[in-house]
Order: structure tokens, then sequence, then C-alpha cells
């Protein structure tokens, strides 16, 4: 069974880009529209490998997200890669301090996302 | 604000375009002032993108005026081959302002100036105009694009008796476009 990425962007263009990329590698992909659906999607689906996470979305922003679903102990070792049109040294440390394991600036090289989820959650 | 604050302030915002659209695949041009091209009768259809922004000294608006045709063209390649609403142009104009207002975000950090952005609104209309709310708080260029222009407004207000940049950060070190850390 292929590991299962939730991609969570208030941009259907961006979730529409990385989808294509990751589902042509063989994972499964799942979508959120922005951190508070991201939380349910989470909450919901207990198989996910990975959550790959904008920052800047309406309702809930992505670094709040993480904070809030690491607060439950059964995602303690969800892997959550931040892809963002933000690049300043003070956001990636709230991310990382959050819980996240890296963080890609956007517009993203699909070789690099794709080569960034193999090392992180390994082969689909 | 002072005159020599608007001056640098609009050189970050041009340099955020110049650096910004073509990483979206927009090509541009030099700029050039936006009251040049309002005389000009242009009845094509533009996107018009906004988001608000606000910071300890400096909040305001970013727009991003650009032709459907500019941005249907430059929709991403990956997804060319897929059918193209005109609401998905709608999303990426939201996405290429976000893109925009990221870099002019770190552009000003890089000056001491923090802000945060809300997320994009974008209208399709006809012959947009925008005013100028109040007379010297207004950085505004624009830029040829093909056989057309792109527009920039990025309001600007802060308080007189302050100034609105700080300090620069030595250790301020930013991650462009396609950049990645693993933690």
């Amino acid at each position: 069974m292929a590991k299962t990425i939730l991609i969570i962007d208030d941009s259907r263009t961006v979730r529409q880009q990385v989808g294509i990329v990751l589902s042509e590698a063989g994972y499964e992909v799942l979508e959120a529209s922005d951190g508070l659906d991201g939380a349910e999607k989470i909450a919901a689906n207990e198989e996910l490998s990975m959550v790959i996470c904008d920052v800047n979305m309406p309702r809930m922003n992505g670094i709040e997200m993480v904070s809030f679903v690491k607060k439950e102990p059964k995602n303690a070792n969800l892997l959550v890669l931040m892809l963002t049109t933000e690049g300043q040294p003070s956001l990636i440390a709230q991310a990382k301090a959050a819980g996240a394991k890296g963080w890609i600036v956007k517009p993203f090289k699909p070789d690099l996302l794709l080569a960034t989820v193999r090392k992180l959650a390994g082969a689909p | 604000m002072h005159a020599s604050e608007i001056l640098d302030l609009r050189a970050l915002v041009e340099d955020a375009v110049r650096q910004a659209l073509p990483s979206c695949g927009i090509p541009i041009g030099e700029p050039f002032d936006p009251d040049d091209a309002f005389d000009t009768l242009d009845t094509t259809e533009q996107l018009v993108a906004f988001m608000g922004f606000t910071g300890p000294v400096l909040r305001g608006t970013l727009a991003l005026v650009a032709p459907l045709d500019i941005m249907r063209g430059s929709y991403p390649l990956l997804l060319k081959d897929r059918a193209c609403s005109v609401f998905d142009v709608f999303d990426w104009t939201g996405e290429v302002a976000n893109h925009l207002l990221a870099k002019a975000k770190s552009n000003l950090a890089s000056r001491g100036v923090t802000i945060e952005a809300s997320t994009p609104r974008v209208m399709l209309a006809q012959q947009p105009r925008v005013t100028r709310s109040v007379q010297g708080t207004i950085c505004s260029t624009c830029f040829a694009s093909g056989y057309s222009w792109i527009k920039v407004w990025f309001d600007a207000i802060a308080p007189d008796d302050q100034p609105v940049f700080g300090s620069s950060l030595a250790e301020h070190v930013v991650l462009s476009a396609g950049d990645a850390v693993i933690f």
C-alpha cells in the first residue's frame, strides 16, 4: 500500500502542482485547503506518512496548525514539511520549534521537492 | 513618511517585483510610473489581486493588476496539460501576489521592518483604476510585460514621528525560491 501524504495549501493550483509530483512518484495524496481543514484531516487519517503545509493561510496558518496537531501525542512522529513563499529565519525557527522537519521556498523545483519527501518519508 | 523613505520603499518593492514575477514565469521589463499608463484605454480583462499587510510601523495594501492573458500564459507548466478554468487563473494570480508580497516582506525584514500579510483576494475587471488614498503614502510602479503591462501598487502608511527603517539585521539570511532545508 502506497504512503499517503496530506497537502495543505489554500491555493488549489499549488495543491495540484504538488499532487501531480507526488502521485506520479507513487504516493497517495490527500488535500486540505487551510490549517483548520488540515488539522481535521490529520485527526481523521491515522495512516498519514507526511504532511506538506503552507504557512500563510486563512482560518489557521501553517505554523499554528503544526503546533496544534503536535500537542496530540499520537502525532509526535508525524513528519511535516513546510512549503511556502516565506524564507525568513524567524519563521523557519518557529516552524522548527513547533515540530516541522523541513522547509522549502516556493516556487518549488519538482525534483527537489520529491528528493526532500523521499529523504524524510522514504520511498512510496 | 519622509520622501527618502518612500524612495527606498519603492526600490524595495520594485526589487521584489523583479525577483518574484520572473520566478513565476512572468517576464517583465523596466518599471515606469503607472500614471503614464492611465491615459491609454485598455479594454482587456484584468485580474486584480489584493493583499493587506500590517506591522509595528508599516501597514497598507499590495495590489497586483495584470491582464488575464498574461496570467493564463504564466499558469504553471506542470498543470498546463490539464483543463485550466478562469478560476484556476484567479487562484494562480493570488499565488503570484503571495510570492510578491513574501519577497517584499523579506526585503523589508532585511532593513529592520517586519510585516504580517493577509491572504490574497482576486477580482476580474475591465479598465480598473486605483486611486491614491493619501498623497505621499503610496508606492506604485508599472512594468512592461509583452505587449501589455503589469501594475503593482504598494500603499504604505507609517507614523510621521518615527523612522520606517530600522537597523539591518546582520544575521538575516533569507531562503530564496526553490531553496530547501531539512531540520
